[in-house]
């Protein structure tokens, strides 16, 4: 492991799956928190992402962020930004946003028709 | 002795460690010279790869055993999305063998001249080499690693473990870390372990004590047995 060609091995050569133009929608609840959230100034963005991990496999990363380097489709749903990662978009697409408000396991939640199970949290699906 | 059913990795990339330690059964913080000896499990926990992984350099490098490579390939690859994540296969620029029955410390990562040698649970020592230098001898064949294995209770690819069982039915309850947090098959090994229902352990027999159809491997004077606990 030292003959100086394992650093210039060419990656595993993978199928990605195709981008696909994302639908989402978002519930009341979760409009209106995320109206707390965002107040007036409407130059950010909600990234809603998903990152390996979690007890199923995959997991969801929402993030408030003014901008991004990943490659995304940017949505306009009543009136608030939303940047999904087209890496990401054969998972995504269908997904409605909610919020819980719960004292406990409350929160933003996603539901996913591409999810064939999710963990008890809902935070992580295959 | 030759160890062709491994498989060498390369992972590159700013997100590697954290793309790792998500898919992992144990956790992935590797320091200097560590080895960290893990698993990726599907989400029902059931066995994709066994990795023995390591830092050299800036690359995450994989001692990986799976039952089926190009389906765990293309497991770690669905997982990639847009984390900065980049995965190459060099299992043929390189030798890799297995070094047992000598006495050596085998707790980490060492390199001698050419040759990575990697610790596997203090008990033997994959050493990695290019295919640019001839073979070493090797000593032992798999019928003498198999009475060794034996000897020292260690579960092995195609006797224990395989694609079909979680951890805990094959003796690698060890490579789990109880309080990682999340990680894919999490939940359902975390239930097991609460409930205490299907966990197993390796144990070694002789074989006039045990009858050796039940045993995971069978050896010439004493055999292993998966045991309900």
């Amino acid at each position: 492991m030292d003959c100086g060609t394992c650093e210039s091995a060419s990656p595993v050569v993978v199928e990605t799956p195709a981008v696909v133009n994302v639908e989402l929608t978002i519930t009341e609840n979760a409009h209106s928190m995320l109206d707390q959230a965002f107040g007036d100034d409407r130059s950010m963005a909600l990234l809603v992402g998903v990152l390996s991990g979690g007890c199923s496999g995959y997991m969801y990363d929402l993030q408030i962020v003014e901008d991004t380097e990943i490659d995304c489709q940017e949505l306009s749903i009543s009136g608030f930004r939303i940047l999904v990662p087209n890496s990401s978009s054969h998972l995504l697409n269908g997904i409605e946003i909610d919020y819980e408000d719960r004292l406990m396991g409350g929160g933003f939640k996603i539901n996913n028709p591409n999810a064939q199970s999710s963990c008890g949290c809902g935070e992580s699906f295959a | 002795m030759a160890f062709d059913n491994a498989q060498a990795l390369i992972f590159t990339g700013s997100d590697v460690e954290k793309f790792l330690d998500g898919l992992s059964s144990n956790k992935v913080e590797i320091n200097h010279d560590e080895v960290i000896d893990t698993l990726v499990l599907d989400n029902k926990a059931k066995i994709i790869a066994q990795m023995h992984i390591f830092k050299l350099n800036n690359m995450y490098i994989s001692v990986t055993i799976a039952d089926d490579f190009n389906g765990m390939i293309d497991y770690l690859n669905s997982k990639v999305l847009s984390q900065d994540v980049t995965i190459s296969n060099v299992t043929n620029l390189n030798h890799i063998d297995i070094v047992y029955n000598e006495g050596k410390s085998h707790d980490k990562m060492k390199r001698f001249s050419k040759i990575t040698q990697i610790g596997i649970n203090n008990l033997y020592t994959v050493e990695i080499y290019s295919k640019q230098l001839d073979r070493l001898e090797l000593d032992g064949d798999e019928k003498s690693f198999t009475e060794w294995r034996i000897d020292n209770i260690i579960p092995w690819y195609g006797y224990e473990i395989s694609g079909s069982v979680n951890p805990y039915q094959c003796g690698l309850n060890y490579q789990v870390h109880e309080n990682k947090g999340c990680f894919t098959g999490q939940e359902i090994l975390t239930r097991m372990r609460t409930r205490k229902k299907g966990i197993y352990r390796l144990v070694c027999r002789a074989n006039s004590d045990s009858p050796t159809s039940i045993a995971s491997t069978e050896g010439n004077e004493r055999s292993l047995y998966l045991e309900r606990i």
